[in-house]
């Protein structure tokens, strides 16, 4: 009787160890580093300098750039491919075409960013021969990863092509589990296809855009590795830090410029700061009555 | 039963704990872990740990190679764990030294008593030794000379009958000249992304280092002048600017590039990348900036350090890194090996050899002729800072949105702030 009740214990106790020693006691720990100056005295002066900090709050705004670009550019190309996805007229090419938009998802972020070094630089890069042959040379060449001003785009053209694909899956798998009757039923009431998708098509896919928006939020200040390989093994993030993207300010903060304890002050400054943003994002998904 | 288990388990981790904690001593067996982040340099380990093996059989190594990052990241890591899972010896690529110039995070033995004990100051070049010193305390034993020298198409300058530069003002010209047939005087990394090596160099030779004697910010106006002519080269299109390496190679290969500012370890590059260009590349001295400025600049370097956290007995540790680094038999097969020319004196003479891809010229001859010139690396802890800085700012600056005293007055206003929250 007693070994049944402490097996199932058990058995998820291993979840709980690893979360244990590699989650809690890191984060638990990490709180206690953000309160101690480098001599282990408390101190507030962490957060502080966090709050005070230039390239902190430039780092937020570029994220924040992304994120809307993210939600306004990828969402809606995604949410547009699962419509035609799930359109009759793809309904044999749909497995192939899938795995397509699937595949950038899992391509390594080192490649993605290699790659698209080649494609977006400014001498001889692929996107600039295009831009040249289209217009017959009238286009000079974009400093598409030195401008600042074209830097964000620049980084938005590499999130669309790695997440676009993934998010009009998550979308088709929403609209599939639309029941058809309800569209037929608003047919037959004489709706036009749009007043069908607005009225029917977006409010059900509600849950899953909320999932799918709280990835953006979270990815969008999450980005690391694709702006590591852009500027490689230097000190430069971006003309006026157009790449400065939290994770690698912290990083940098924590490696290159090893000031340990700021940079955990900022991790738990971000981790409110998406707190608040994702707090914001459920109420404006909330159900309404 | 189980509470002799549990006692004889607690027993074997404590034995265990203690042990790991232990300093081996001389004599003992021992096994020094060594970690490094370049391949050519793991080859030559590979090789000096095995001839050292064969003269003290009691000495075993195991060598990690890892990428750059990833192993200064580790060594952070390593410090901050109170040194778990520490290497003996490691590798340090001077750029990254800046990181551990702190109180907190330098990790690495002081060498200078063993290095005065055993004559080491005066067989290497002492610049050479200067990348990995702080607060008066050398802390590595560096692989390679550095020396940077000036590789130039001999057939390109005899084609259009311009004179090899000795000089920056004759070099200046020399690039006016080359623009008018099209031919780039140079190619370096884009200066609008961040600060080009060649310009570093360039600043070192001509003794206007932005870190100065003191190790405080040094922007002199010598430094803003340099800095122009470099802005103004590559904005006049007489240096080909890029953002990744293979777009310079091509270039080169289509012969348009007449200059290259190599170190000794950059020399072999040319041969890799434009093999079909040999015997048409010849190496001369550094173009002078000032008439007292030096005619060899300096990039790079890796230094071999000691962790203050190995158990490894410290006297095996010194006596391999001067096995490996300082003798002068394991140098002239480290140059043979892996090309670094080594900074050891007695060791220059039998690195000299000609050179087929350079034409038949002999480079030894040449890097050993400047070595007394070498000027020093300097190292500061605000290093990082204003590295950022200068990236952050260069495009403005290269735009002409900012000019060169705005620039400069950003860059030490940076160092300025990062040295007050010290």
């Amino acid at each position: 009787m007693k070994k049944r009740k402490i097996m199932p214990y058990l058995f998820i106790s291993p979840f709980f160890i690893l979360y244990l020693i590699f989650g809690l006691y890191p984060a638990v720990s990490g709180v206690f580093l953000s309160f101690q100056d480098k001599a282990g005295q408390f101190t507030f002066a962490n957060y502080q300098n966090v709050f005070a900090d230039a390239r902190f709050h430039k780092a937020i705004s570029n994220a924040f750039f992304y994120m809307l670009g993210s939600m306004f550019i990828i969402l809606p190309l995604a949410l547009g491919a699962a419509l035609m996805l799930n359109s009759r007229y793809m309904e044999r090419k749909r497995g192939f075409v899938s795995t397509v938009f699937f595949m950038p998802n899992v391509t390594s972020v080192v490649v993605v960013g290699i790659v698209f070094k080649l494609v977006l630089r400014t001498n001889n890069g692929l996107l600039n021969i295009m831009l040249d042959t289209v217009s017959g040379g009238r286009l000079g060449p974009i400093k598409f990863l030195k401008d600042p001003d074209w830097a964000l785009f620049s980084l938005l053209i590499i999130g669309t092509w790695k997440f676009f694909g993934v998010n009009s899956l998550y979308f088709l798998s929403g609209i599939q589990g639309i029941p058809s009757e309800l569209g037929e039923a608003a047919r037959i009431d004489g709706a036009s296809r749009w007043k069908e998708f607005r009225y029917i098509t977006l409010p059900l896919l509600k849950p899953i855009a909320k999932f799918i928006t709280f990835i953006c939020i979270v990815g969008s200040f999450s980005i690391f590795g694709e702006v590591l390989t852009l500027v490689g093994n230097s000190n430069a993030v971006g003309a006026r830090d157009s790449m400065l993207y939290p994770m690698v300010y912290l990083y940098n903060l924590m490696f290159k410029n090893v000031k340990m304890n700021q940079a955990a002050a900022m991790g738990y400054v971000i981790a409110v700061i998406l707190l608040l943003i994702t707090g914001v994002q459920r109420w404006l998904f909330r159900d309404k009555e | 039963m189980r509470k002799k288990l549990a006692a004889a388990m607690a027993a074997a981790m404590m034995a265990t704990t203690a042990l790991g904690g232990m300093t081996v001593s001389a004599g003992e067996q021992q096994e020094i872990v060594i970690w490094t982040f370049v391949q050519t340099h793991a080859d030559y380990f590979e090789w000096v740990t095995s001839e050292y093996e064969k003269l003290h059989p009691e000495v075993t190594f195991t060598i990690e190679v890892m990428e750059n990052v990833a192993l200064q990241d580790r060594m952070i890591v390593v410090n901050s764990s109170g040194g778990e899972e520490s290497p003996d010896l490691v590798d340090i690529e001077q750029n990254a030294f800046s990181r551990y110039m702190t109180e907190e995070t330098m990790m690495f033995q002081p060498l200078n008593e063993l290095m005065e004990r055993d004559g080491i100051l005066d067989k290497i070049v002492e610049a050479r030794l200067q990348l990995y010193s702080w607060n008066d305390n050398y802390y590595g034993l560096e692989h390679a000379l550095c020396p940077v020298t000036m590789a130039y198409r001999q057939d390109l300058f005899e084609e259009y009958g311009i004179e090899v530069p000795t000089t920056w003002e004759e070099y200046k010209a020399a690039a006016a000249a080359f623009a008018e047939h099209d031919i780039y005087m140079g190619g370096v990394r884009d200066m609008s992304i961040e600060m080009p090596n060649e310009l570093r160099a360039l600043l070192i030779a001509s003794g206007e280092d932005y870190i100065g004697e003191d190790g405080t910010v040094n922007i002199t106006d010598d430094f803003k002048s340099v800095t122009e002519d470099y802005r103004d080269l590559q904005n006049d299109g007489m240096f080909y600017t890029y953002e990744t390496d293979e777009e310079m190679w091509a270039m080169m290969a289509e012969n348009k590039i007449a200059t290259y500012f190599a170190a000794d370890w950059a020399a072999g590059w040319l041969r890799d990348n434009v093999p079909e260009q040999s015997g048409k590349w010849k190496m001369a001295p550094y173009p002078k900036y000032k008439e007292d400025s030096s005619a060899v600049g300096v990039s790079g370097g890796t230094g071999l350090c000691m962790s203050k956290y190995s158990n490894a007995d410290q006297e095996t540790l010194w006596d391999f890194m001067k096995f490996a680094m300082v003798d002068k038999d394991n140098c002239v097969k480290r140059y043979e090996l892996v090309s670094l020319y080594p900074p050891v004196y007695e060791a220059m003479e039998e690195c000299n050899t000609p050179i087929e891809y350079y034409g038949g010229q002999n480079l030894g001859e040449l890097w050993q002729s400047l070595a007394e010139e070498i000027p020093a690396q300097r190292q500061a802890d605000w290093k990082t800072t204003f590295m950022e800085t200068f990236s952050m700012n260069a495009f403005d600056y290269m735009e002409g949105n900012i000019d060169t005293d705005e620039f400069c007055v950003l860059i030490t206003e940076a160092v300025d702030d990062f040295n007050a929250s010290k």
